[in-house]
């Protein structure tokens, strides 16, 4: 189209490094986080009694001290949750039954036994020692190994066993390529379990309302708001009488929040019981030891292999360890990645084996990457293994298996279409900006001398937005024809213009830090011409008054393909509006309004542009002034779904995000072989993130990712001893890195603008998660010379590592 | 925790095995033991305190003396719960004489526990399970001598 | 983590605080800057009946030199103490030993002497008392007596006051004009406890050879522990003798064992850092013939 000069166009905002709207207030100590809101008169407070056992049968719980104790409303216990609530469902066909609270055993140290509600925080803790409980202790399964094992006491006995799910997946013909493979690479991986820590803990403040029987929840929840239809029928009633409210602000939370739900149930069911609102701040006790992680898998690997390192298909067998229950959305762990279990590269054939087991440790759910680093770290040091057994230069084998800048949009064996990349000139990239030939060159020199130095490196599709459907294929075919299918992956959004012309955006999507308020705020301003500052975007939910859908909230770095996609779609609609009314206020085509300066401008004339203000001034005081038959006010919504999300199909394939972002880690470390100290010498990340809505905030979001990946790397684990007791129960055991620990970090980008979102942007939030533990972990096993890695790679097992 | 130690004592393993066995002076040993209770079979419940430094816990603790092995030895099975958490275990004594009254108890622990103390006190816990076990058994020798 | 209830004093007065202290026993704590009493507190797993809180005594934050040594009063907040120039003069080890005791925040509250009383067996602190050969004065309304680092630390978490005691200043003793120092720790992350720490005293005569060495280990038994080393006296502290030493340091401890590090571990730390430690004392001349 050719534009005529006359015409105006309007600030370009989308892709600029604006500062955080967000930040004045949080950075003042403004911000309104769950502990600040005090929605209810006379709300009491809730201290949980937590199980000190991993395995035990409850024989008694006696609360009679406890209720004698002055201010003390109501003692809750299992039992009675279970005869007024229902367990929540989850995506399996066994029958895990799944309360809030033990009902007749515990099943991890930390699960909650009790719950008190008292006056205050403090005298609620002063009865949980009043509590008497009488506990028989059972045998713990603690380690995978021991779950599969046929004699393991099943944790929950009407499964009757500890592996709780199993399915097997074909795509292509693997056979086949074993049988024409002149090498198998052949490996068995362990991945650590452990979690993300946001500094802000759960938080939840719930009223039961007798006159309607509704429940109104506060809570610092992350969606997705699929967790509120389960949590509804939990509580037996109707969607409708289920108010989930998000503060403003959230603390961070990097997924862990997604699993706030059977506290939101159990808070909500206390004031039921109690009769008063109750309130209830988690603390970091109770968060290292009972919120969420990830789960600790046993991967084997199987690779067919060409002399030349060419991979003709992979056989993998998993088994994820989800702890004491499955919680929805578990089995997502095994199912987020499977669509894209080739990862980077063109391998035709591809054979899965899943299990899940339970164990008497905490129970797992989404952590930034989820599913990314358990299933990376199995295949990038299967890349390294390829290349060391067949006596091949790394960059070789990975260079001969990347998916081709011509192939894309990319169709993986197992259904997701990779929509964009040049994964070559990304990986060409990152060798130059490490400076590759200098880092083997260093690394030389220091062997020369004696010293342990090593070069790690790593490829990483990162999903981004993921499908509604996917985790549907942890039910076989018959299975999922039984329900209706589910597919795309919607959000929604809504924008006011009130009569004075100022904007208000709501969004669904419960942000935790990531910037939303800003990057709506960008879009918005680029689509009606305003500044940025005129815009109010409110971040709260209320499932009663926001616009939200199933799949609303913030997780699978969703917000740049999905959110940001419904906000200009809406954005859009504002516009349209307003330039309709333009028009025929200024008698001239709609095609001849544009939207700059906070004017309609006719034609570029300005001295005929009427004010936004004007505009939306007439729509609320002069309808009848309105083109026939537009209604009044200004007040759109917009819901997007993303298209090429299908359901999955009868062959198991299934495409499970809807954009796929790359990266690149190549890292030089060297170990000091007396302490087991690693030292991160260069560290280079380079990403495609598609079109970056604003470079301030992806790179936040790479650092941060970089940080917990780290964490993975060298010190994060939830460590229980053979008894199944917790011993990192606190930040003095559990580690995690802090601004001292994290090294400076290279970013490059090789962006391709996806062709399958609108915006063309892609998720950024996990990829350094997914891909940092393998990368260090190549490295060491560079430096070392060792194969078996495991990891956190601290001191002490770096150290055992040397000695052996 | 695992852990071993020994202590000499001035007396005859058959005497010291005898003066083992003896309620009485578990009750005395057993750091911080309150409201001893014999419920035969060798079986005693209690209400125990224990602790390092200003780190404390009382535990409704049960022993129980079993795999006896007159004069050699025998396992104390240790099993307590309180508002700290809970703790399991069990202690291995075994009685060499080294002289004719001259007898060296050995002891070897094997301790788990879980729960709160578990997950906060990890830096210490191998400290306390060694301080306990010190504790004990140089009450004993003090109670033998005393004997 | 709320704390369980507790009656709380706040003295105004030196014999205030220890009439208190006395008429409680060991109901009652001494709060000085709560970095390590609170967290317990707030678990739980101490719950002491009454706490003394010293913080409103004045006269007990001052920094002075008496009789050869730096007297640290108890409400001397360990920044503080970074942060006097004088202090660091004369106690050359504060300024390699204080930045390591956890972070600026609680370094802000902590004081050197709570650390002392807590006789936490990883806290730098006692160890920096124990190379320097310090001592503690401590009052009740007994009396006052001086107890020499040797005798103070007991056990873990243990030292030898009694309930009624108050550790009233500190005395670190002003470095000889040869004497010179280090302190050398093998922590997880910046700030952390550290998995082992080693520090010494070291002063060579006019032929290069050994005059004075004090050795001791800190996270590597239930208190600092001084190495024996009186033979290296009068000798070249050369390769094979740093050898011996750090050997002899390895084995003379009893490490603890946790997830973290196992006791092997632990050893094999206390000799790499004890070595490296003693090579970058070996003055540079020696250095440069060796
Ligand atoms: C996050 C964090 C990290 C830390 N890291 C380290 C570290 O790396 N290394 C390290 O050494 N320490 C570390 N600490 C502990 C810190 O150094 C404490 O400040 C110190 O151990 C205690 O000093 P305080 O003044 O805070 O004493 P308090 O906590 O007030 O008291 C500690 C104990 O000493 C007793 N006490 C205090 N003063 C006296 C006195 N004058 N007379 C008699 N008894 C007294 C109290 O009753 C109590 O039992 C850390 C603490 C935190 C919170």
């Amino acid at each position: 189209m050719i534009e005529s000069p006359a015409r105006t166009r309007p600030r370009r905002w989308i892709g600029e490094a604006v500062p955080r709207k967000e930040d004045p207030a949080l950075l003042t100590g403004a911000g309104r986080f769950i502990d600040d809101l005090d929605p209810f008169p006379h709300t009491h407070h809730a201290a949980i009694l937590r199980s000190p056992h991993a395995h035990a049968r409850i024989l008694s719980i006696d609360s009679t001290r406890a209720m004698a104790l002055e201010g003390v409303k109501a003692v809750l216990t299992g039992a009675r949750v279970a005869e007024i609530s229902k367990p929540f469902h989850a995506g399996i066909t066994e029958p895990v039954h799944f309360y809030p609270i033990a009902v007749d055993k515990v099943r991890y140290v930390g699960e909650p036994v009790a719950v008190v509600v008292a006056k205050d925080r403090y005298i609620a803790e002063d009865a949980l020692e009043l509590i008497d409980v009488e506990y028989e202790r059972l045998a713990p399964v603690v380690e995978i190994d021991r779950a599969l094992a046929a004699d393991s006491l099943p944790l929950h006995e009407n499964v009757g066993s500890n592996v709780v799910h199993e399915r097997s997946f074909t795509y292509g013909e693997v056979d086949a390529a074993f049988a024409a493979a002149e090498e198998v690479v052949e490996a068995t991986f362990r991945f650590p379990k452990y979690a993300s820590t946001p500094i802000e803990t759960y938080g939840v403040i719930a009223q039961y309302q007798r006159g309607t029987n509704t429940y109104a929840i506060h809570a610092n929840f992350q969606g997705p708001f699929v967790l509120h239809t389960l949590l509804a029928s939990a509580l037996c009633v109707p969607g409708n009488r289920l108010r989930i409210l998000v503060p403003p602000d959230i603390g961070g939370s990097f997924g862990i929040k997604a699993l706030l739900y059977p506290y939101m149930g159990l808070i909500a069911l206390a004031s039921k019981e109690s009769g008063v609102p109750v309130k209830w701040i988690e603390d970091r006790l109770e968060h290292l030891c009972a919120s969420s992680s990830l789960t600790d898998r046993l991967t084997h690997v199987q690779a067919a292999v060409l002399r030349d390192g060419t991979i003709l298909a992979l056989r993998l067998d998993h088994v994820d360890n989800v702890g004491a229950y499955v919680r929805a959305p578990e089995p997502a762990c095994l199912y987020r990645m499977h669509g894209t279990s080739t990862g980077a590269y063109r391998i035709p054939a591809l054979a899965i084996h899943n299990r899940l087991v339970t164990t008497n440790k905490l129970p797992t759910g989404l952590n930034r990457g989820y599913g990314g680093q358990e299933h990376y770290f199995a295949l990038e040091r299967t890349i390294a293994l390829i290349a060391k057994r067949l006596h091949l230069d790394r960059l070789d084998v990975v260079r001969r298996n990347l998916v081709r800048a011509d192939e894309f949009p990319y169709h993986a064996p197992a259904g997701s279409v990779l929509d964009s990349g040049d994964y070559h000139t990304a990986f060409d990239e990152a060798l130059r900006l490490a400076g590759y030939q200098d880092l083997l060159a260093t690394r030389d020199r220091a062997r020369a001398q004696g010293r342990s130095a090593g070069i790690g490196l790593a490829c990483v599709v990162e999903p981004s937005g993921s499908s509604m459907g996917y985790i549907t294929i942890a039910l076989p075919l018959e299975q999922r024809k039984k329900s209706l299918p589910k597919s795309g992956a919607a959000e929604a959004v809504t924008i006011a213009l009130d009569p004075s012309g100022a904007i208000t955006v709501r969004l669904g999507t419960a942000p935790q830090g990531q910037g939303h308020q800003t990057v709506t705020a960008q879009i918005v301003a680029e689509e009606l011409g305003v500044t940025l500052e005129s815009i109010e975007v409110v971040a709260e939910v209320d499932t009663q008054t926001s616009p939200w859908t199933i799949a609303s909230g913030t997780y699978s770095s969703r917000f740049a393909p999905i959110a940001a996609v419904a906000v200009q779609q809406a954005a859009r609609k504002v516009a349209m509006k307003l330039r309709t009314i333009a028009a025929q206020q200024c008698d001239v085509p709609l095609d001849d309004i544009d939207l700059a300066d906070g004017l309609a401008i006719p034609r570029g004339d300005r001295s005929k542009a009427i004010p936004l203000k004007r505009l939306a001034g007439l729509a609320h005081w002069n309808p009848l002034a309105l083109p026939s038959g537009m209604e009044p006010g200004v007040y759109e919504t917009s819901y997007y779904s993303v298209p090429i999300l299908e359901a999955p199909d009868d062959l198991d394939r299934v495409n499970s995000s809807a954009v796929y972002g790359f990266v690149v880690d190549i890292c030089l470390i060297e170990v000091d072989r007396e302490t087991g100290k690693i030292e991160i010498q260069r560290y280079v990340s380079v990403h495609d993130t598609g079109r970056m809505l604003n470079p301030l905030l992806a790179e936040g979001q790479i650092r941060g990712g970089f940080a917990h990946g780290l964490g993975g790397a060298l010190m994060e684990e939830m460590v229980y001893d053979e008894q199944g007791a917790l011993l990192s129960g606190t930040f003095v055991d559990y580690l995690c890195p802090t601004a001292a620990e994290i090294p400076p970090l290279t970013i490059g980008h090789v962006d391709t603008p996806s062709p399958f979102s609108p915006l063309g942007a892609k998720g950024i939030g996990e990829g350094n998660s997914m891909s940092v533990p393998v990368t260090i972990a190549n490295a060491v096993a560079d430096a070392l010379g060792i194969d078996d890695i495991t990891l956190p790679l601290t001191p002490r097992r770096v150290w055992e590592m040397v000695q052996r | 925790m695992i852990g071993e130690g020994s202590i000499e004592l001035e007396d005859a393993a058959e005497h010291v095995y005898q003066a083992l066995l003896d309620p009485e002076l578990l009750q005395r040993t057993i750091p911080g033991c309150r409201n001893f209770e014999d419920q035969g079979e060798r079986r005693y419940a209690a209400l125990m305190e224990a602790g390092v430094g200003p780190i404390k816990g009382a535990f409704k603790a049960k022993f129980a003396v079993t795999d006896v092995r007159p004069p050699e030895g025998y396992t104390l099975q240790v099993e307590g719960q309180g508002t700290p958490g809970s703790v399991f275990g069990r202690v291995t004594v075994s009685l060499v004489s080294s002289a004719p009254q001259r007898t060296q108890l050995r002891y070897a622990y094997d301790i788990n526990v879980s729960g709160k103390i578990a997950m906060v006190g990890q830096r210490m816990l191998d400290a306390a399970a060694k301080m306990v076990a010190a504790q004990f058994f140089k009450r004993l020798r003090e109670e033998l001598a005393a004997r | 983590m709320k704390p369980a209830r507790f009656d709380y004093y706040l003295p105004a007065t030196l014999e205030e605080a220890l009439a208190t202290l006395s008429e409680l026993g060991s109901d009652g704590k001494v709060l000085a800057g709560g970095q390590s009493l609170v967290p317990m507190l707030n678990m739980r797993i101490a719950q002491p009946a009454a706490l003394i809180d010293i913080n409103g005594l004045v006269d007990l934050d001052a920094i002075t030199c008496e009789h050869g040594a730096l007297r640290v009063g108890a409400m001397v907040r360990q920044a503080t103490l970074e942060r006097s120039g004088p202090a660091l003069g004369q106690v050359p080890l504060l300024a390699q030993a204080l930045p390591l005791v956890g972070h600026w925040q609680t370094r802000n509250r902590g004081t050197l002497c709570g650390s002392l009383a807590h006789a936490d067996p990883s806290a730098e602190l006692p160890l920096l008392l124990s190379v320097l050969n310090g001592s503690v004065e401590v009052h009740s309304s007994r009396g006052v007596r001086t107890v020499a680092a040797r005798d103070l630390f007991v056990s873990f978490f243990t030292t030898s006051l009694e309930a009624d005691e108050l550790i009233v200043a500190a005395y670190l003793p002003i470095a000889p004009a040869r004497r010179r120092y280090a302190f050398n720790e093998f922590a997880q992350r910046h700030g952390d406890f550290a998995l082992v720490s080693v520090a010494c005293a070291v002063e060579f005569d006019e032929q290069g050879m050994l005059a004075h060495l004090t050795l001791a280990l800190g996270g590597a038994g239930e208190v600092p522990l001084v190495v024996e080393a009186a033979d290296a006296l009068g000798r070249l502290l050369d390769r094979e003798l740093i050898a011996a030493l750090a050997e002899r340091a390895s084995t003379a401890c009893d490490p603890p064992s946790d997830h973290h590090a196992s006791a092997a571990f632990r050893r094999q730390l206390v000799r790499t850092l004890t070595g490296r430690m003693l090579t970058a004392l070996v003055p540079q001349e020696e250095a440069a013939a060796t």
